[in-house]
């Protein structure tokens, strides 16, 4: 009975003030998380909407799709040895900025980099 | 005091949370889309703008059976088809821009496209002469006849077939431009294969390097309701015996070759940013500049010489072997 009193009284710990502090709590792990985010850019690998990988760009890396192969290779990424038939994703060539995408429409399949850059979009 | 600092502690929190933010991409249009949306509202108007897509994709698809573009390009000649809005919309503008381009943009051109694979679907060969001379017959825009009281469309020979894929792309960017806006959403980036817009900001957007798929030549920046659309030979195109083959066609019935490598468009015609981009690169560098002078187009017009031919169009340049003109 005291204790609810206490509770109900208290210039601190208002219902709404106890709401208030669980929220700066879960802001301030939130800010703890995203600062942990691998820093520089990021590979993101995206199957028939489904994100299979997201890989950093500055580690050299081949991911062995059994639609094709991804070279991270040198900050660079490129396919290979796609099972498409018109191979427009092998043409698109290296890709090594922000924004740059590389598309395998048949296989449904989009690379795409991620991170901080100058531009927003590259078109 | 005290209370007002958790109010808006929790605010802000909650929109942290809920629907603040939405980020979607996929495909659609057989190409990519990629929306970035920042509001309270941006949920919903991601929903609507993804119904928008769909509605227009049913409508002007090429390769799905029941859309009235895929209907028109099998009927016979002379067979009256009952279209849509839309699609009347998109033939009106895509006439208007084949007149005033002396035919230089005609999305009739697409059994030409066929001919050569460049279709979905389709696998590229080289044609013969005779083939394209014979293809050429039926590519004409001429050939394609509207009541726009009866909303119908025929044409005049069973072979020709429209494809309004590139005004289609500009036209799906307006509506979702529209759907920002009815949802006052606070920013919005939409990507539709490659066509972009902003709404209610500015944002700097970056233009493929043509030869360097590694690189960006340069940047520049896209104000709220610009809409950017950009054609080049780098997109989609075959390389056989040391000469490449795009997929953008001259009234010759061949794939461009002019000089012209990629065309950048900026255009507050959400439709017309696409058809321009296409068109300038059909006209080639001297008559392009002349056609955009004339139109109040901001374009570029990036050169195998590795010049730039700019109307009102001021770009940061990061590969500066490429010089601004």
């Amino acid at each position: 009975m005291k204790r609810v009193k206490y509770i109900k009284n208290s210039k601190y710990f208002k219902p709404l003030d106890l709401i208030a502090y669980g929220l700066i709590v879960v802001l301030i792990v939130l800010t703890i998380v995203i600062a942990f985010q691998p820093k520089g850019n990021t590979v993101k690998i995206v199957h028939n909407g489904e994100l299979l990988y997201t890989l950093p760009l500055d580690k050299n890396k081949t991911v062995d799709l059994q639609i094709c192969d991804i070279v991270i290779d040198n900050g660079t990424v490129k396919v290979i040895h796609s099972d498409c038939p018109n191979k427009l994703c092998e043409k698109t060539g290296k890709i090594s900025k922000v924004g740059q995408k590389i598309i395998c429409l048949p296989n449904k399949l989009v690379i795409s980099i991620e991170g901080k850059s100058k531009w927003e979009v590259v078109v | 005091m005290k209370k007002f600092l958790s109010l808006l502690i929790i605010l802000i929190t909650l929109c942290t949370f809920f629907s603040c933010n939405a980020k979607d991409e996929g495909m659609i249009f057989g190409t990519i889309y990629d929306f970035n949306l920042t509001g309270s509202n941006s949920a919903k108007a991601n929903k609507e703008m993804l119904k928008a897509l769909e509605n227009i994709e049913k409508t002007i698809s090429t390769t799905v059976e029941t859309s009235d573009v895929y209907k028109l390009n099998h009927a016979k000649a002379n067979e009256i088809l009952k279209v849509s809005p839309l699609v009347i919309e998109l033939y009106k503008e895509s006439i208007k821009v084949n007149k005033l381009s002396n035919k230089a943009y005609n999305p009739a051109i697409f059994p030409i496209v066929s001919l050569w694979g460049f279709n979905p679907n389709g696998n590229f060969k080289i044609p013969s002469e005779d083939e394209i001379t014979e293809t050429l017959k039926y590519s004409n825009m001429d050939n394609f006849h509207i009541n726009p009281f009866q909303n119908t469309l025929q044409k005049s020979y069973t072979e020709n077939q429209i494809d309004f894929g590139s005004i289609g792309k500009g036209y799906a960017v307006g509506e979702c431009l529209k759907i920002a806006e009815k949802y006052k959403l606070s920013k919005a980036v939409i990507n539709i294969g490659g066509t972009v817009s902003v709404y209610n900001s500015s944002i700097v957007v970056g233009i493929q390097h043509p030869r360097k798929s590694f690189d960006v030549l340069g940047s520049f920046k896209l104000n709220s309701k610009e809409v950017v659309s950009t054609s080049g030979d780098y997109e989609k195109f075959v390389i056989e015996e040391n000469v490449r083959y795009h997929h953008i066609f001259a009234k010759d019935g061949k794939p461009v070759k002019n000089g012209v490598v990629s065309t950048v468009v900026v255009s507050t015609n959400p439709a017309l940013a696409d058809v321009y981009s296409t068109t300038l690169m059909i006209l080639g560098v001297e008559e392009g500049i002349k056609f955009a002078k004339e139109n109040n187009i901001k374009c570029l017009i990036i050169c195998e010489d590795k010049t730039i031919k700019s109307n009102d169009f001021p770009i940061d340049l990061i590969d500066n072997s490429y010089k601004v003109l």
